[in-house]
């Protein structure tokens, strides 16, 4: 079921991982990262590699049981974890890098840690990385 | 079994009478002060022994309470079974805090206000005969549960340094324990007046993390003697004891010794106060426990700050005697796990609670095997989960041991993995593709693990271990198990090979060298519906666990942990049986058919379950799972 979406805080200039990783139809495990809980500013940049995206995704799952999506206005749903169901986001690459913006807010009443899914789609193929965040 | 015969059963096992058993109740908890007495007291034994102790206090849910290392003590442990077997963890050294600390949860785990058992009776419950040195009888009813509460489990809470009082990690349960579940004497459970399970002490100064290869004899233990010492004024009733338990015919072993040997009195030993900084100091253990934090108190199992609370009845109804189920809350005091459809879209949520339903129903009817008063009801937890081994549902029974909550889930997922037709696939994505070999040469089935055929736990088990059929010494290896000249319960074979990089990646991140594993145990392929694995936090090897089905199509799987292993079958199958039938849409067991009990080697066929004979209690109702 389906509960209330919640609101995540404007996005601004954000220190960022993944420079040189790319995103795989097998699932990337890509590098990890430490934040401040109370401020947590998360981007992702990755290497398209060539990949032309026709979509972009964001999926978070959590110890508390709660599985989320963000979807292009930055909300963060309950996510059933069927991937016909993905909203895309609407990130747009830069040449060849692709940054995808997943948060900045005040996450100390979460359980760490947050196991965060990047993903996009191709014409041909649909590819994924997996990273966690740990609190600092 | 016709519909209406499952019926009349389901109604009948709702419908009896009460009678006497461990009721729900407000839980004590340990204070900072208690925590330092328990110390000190351990200390003293130490010094009356000449022994330099690292000694480790957990609350029942795992929270590391104080962890003091006598000075001089040796700062690390070498892990040895004594069987002269290399490979695996064999030989491996890891830190003393790490050894006393996976002593003292192990204490805590284990036991329950029905039953108390030590790490000394770990060590009794998962050697290769039941009991060691019995030639030609079976494994330990336990056999691999050593190798659950692992540090990478997606499910098992994490400490973050710094974050006491400043993050719901802080409090909430079940904490990881580094290096599993102990079987070195020296891991004790912790009660308070009535009965409580409050939590563990954990002691090593030997040097060395093993296990007892020799029942026949009762040995002189300083680790366990100077636990005695520290339990003192906090040991459990005596009738809740393993000595006065019994499984599979044998009874089972609580200590070597009791206080009666001890050296010194512990009611004259020093303050905390006056030995912290004197005889010794509270050690940081990274992932673990902060020593600038001083000590904690315990929180109190069953309040929402434990993780562990009651359900208020709207979810799950009432059962046996008004209970409710429990249920693990996050730090909102939220239901982490209520029911929820499968990623898969091959259950829906109805159907989870339903299956919980029934088996919970069977569990607060049944009678209990491993805890006292005989007449209690079993207690357990109980995971389902879909064939991308996502946590759809789990829920408990209030006083089953905390050991159980992540087997429980392991026992799903390993139900489901190997009756899922990407097994063989997964396996070799992560390393394992010899297994695969070896496990269809031994069958002479060329697609074993890719088939379709439906695995319990207990046939998994079947072909992990050290002699097939099991127990039998002298026969070859099951085909996931290291052959007996290779085996210790420290180098198991696949169990421990899939996690092995996970625990070798956390010991390197205690030691400051790296970052810790990922909360994702094994080298299983990712799935994009869960960002994780279908083994996230381990295989499990003994029996409780059984893939569910819709018609002829797996749809999941459904595991239990908490009572004797013929009981957690039961729960499995017969609940899961109860809750289909209540459904009326498909979902139950496995069809006969495809299960892997139709399935020999060397001219012996595989176990699927084993249910008790007369499981009810006031009931006369035998063979409850025959013929379903």
């Amino acid at each position: 079921m389906l509960g209330a979406a919640s609101v995540i805080a404007l996005l601004v200039a954000l220190p960022s991982s993944g420079f040189g990783q790319t995103l795989s139809a097998s699932g990337t495990v890509l590098s990890g990262m430490t934040v401040n809980p109370a401020s947590a500013q998360i981007t992702y940049n990755v290497d398209l590699a060539g990949d032309v995206p026709t979509a972009t995704y964001v999926m978070a799952h959590m110890p508390d049981g709660k599985s989320l999506q963000r979807n292009n206005l930055g909300y963060w749903l309950p996510w059933g974890g069927q991937l016909d169901t993905l909203i895309d986001n609407k990130f747009v690459a830069t040449g060849n890098t692709l940054t995808f913006k997943i948060v900045d807010q005040d996450i100390r009443d979460r359980m760490f840690p947050i196991r965060f899914v990047i993903a996009y789609r191709t014409t041909s193929a649909f590819k994924f990385g997996v990273f966690e965040v740990s609190p600092q | 079994m016709s519909t209406l015969r499952a019926l009349a059963l389901f109604a009948f096992i709702i419908g009896v009478a009460a009678a006497a058993s461990v009721s729900p109740q407000a839980q004590q908890s340990l204070t900072a002060a208690e925590v330092g007495q328990i110390i000190a007291r351990a200390v003293n034994e130490a010094q009356g022994r000449g022994a330099l102790a690292t000694i480790a206090v957990a609350d029942r849910v795992g929270n590391v309470l104080g962890v003091f290392q006598m000075t001089g003590a040796a700062a690390n442990s070498t892990i040895s079974s004594g069987r002269g077997v290399a490979g695996g963890l064999e030989n491996a050294s890891v830190p003393s805090t790490l050894a006393a600390i996976a002593k003292a949860v192990t204490g805590a785990y284990l036991s329950s206000r029905g039953n108390a058992f030590t790490t000394r009776t770990a060590s009794q419950i998962i050697q290769q005969n039941f009991n060691v040195g019995e030639t030609f009888q079976p494994g330990g009813p336990l056999f691999g549960v050593q190798f659950s509460q692992l540090p990478c489990s997606d499910f098992s809470v994490r400490f973050f340094d710094g974050g006491a009082g400043g993050l719901v990690n802080a409090t909430l349960g079940p904490k990881r324990s580094p290096l599993g579940l102990a079987a070195d004497p020296g891991g004790l459970p912790l009660y308070k007046a009535g009965g409580d399970l409050v939590g563990g002490i954990g002691v090593i100064s030997d040097g060395r993390y093993g296990l007892d290869p020799v029942i026949t004899d009762f040995d002189i233990d300083n680790d366990e003697l100077i636990a005695i010492a520290g339990q003192s004024g906090f040991g459990p009733p005596n009738e809740i004891r393993a000595n006065f338990i019994s499984a599979g015919g044998r009874t089972l072993r609580y200590t070597d010794r009791g206080p009666e040997a001890l050296v010194r009195n512990p009611a004259t030993a020093a303050t905390f106060a006056a030995i912290n900084g004197v005889n010794g100091n509270l050690a940081n253990v990274t992932g673990y426990y902060t020593a600038a934090g001083g000590l904690l108190a315990g929180q109190q199992y069953g309040a929402a700050a434990s993780g562990y609370r009651l359900e208020d009845g709207t979810l799950y109804g009432t059962f046996r005697n008004g209970n409710r189920a429990m249920i693990l809350v996050d730090g909102a005091n939220a239901n982490r796990f209520p029911p929820i459809a499968g990623t898969d879209g091959l259950l829906t949520a109805n159907e989870v609670t339903q299956i919980m339903i029934g088996a919970l129903t069977v569990a607060y009817n049944g009678r209990a095997q491993i805890r006292r008063p005989l007449s209690d009801n079993i207690h357990v937890t109980i995971s389902i989960v879909d064939t991308n081994g996502r946590l759809l549902a789990m829920a408990r029974t209030f006083d089953g041991p905390v050991f159980g909550t992540d087997v429980s889930l392991q026992k799903a997922r390993s139900a489901m993995f190997f009756s899922n037709v990407n097994a063989a696939s997964d396996l070799t994505t992560a390393g394992a593709g010899a297994r695969v070999t070896q496990a269809r040469n031994f069958f002479g089935r060329a697609t074993l693990l890719a088939d379709g055929i439906a695995w319990g736990n207990r046939s998994i088990g079947n072909i992990h271990r050290p002699f097939y059929p099991d127990g039998i010494n002298g026969n070859q290896n099951g085909p996931l198990s290291n052959a007996d000249n290779a085996w210790s319960p420290f180098s198991v074979g696949l169990q421990l090979e899939l996690v092995v990089n996970n625990l070798t990646t956390h010991l390197g991140f205690v030691a400051g060298n790296n970052a810790d594993t990922a909360a994702r145990c094994t080298a299983l392929p990712i799935l994009a519906a869960t960002g994780s694995n279908r083994l996230a936090n381990g295989l499990q090897i003994f029996a409780g666990g059984v893939p569910i089905y819709r018609g002829n199509t797996q749809v999941g799987g459904i595991g239990i942990s908490g009572d004797g292993i013929d009981q957690d079958d039961m729960i499995a199958f017969l609940g899961l049986h109860i809750g289909g039938v209540n459904l009326a849409t498909g979902i139950g067991n496995a069809p006969r058919g495809i299960r892997a009990d139709n399935l020999a080697a060397a001219g012996v066929r595989l176990r699927y379950v084993n249910c008790p004979f007369a499981p009810f209690i006031d009931s006369a109702v035998q063979n409850v799972c025959a013929g379903k």
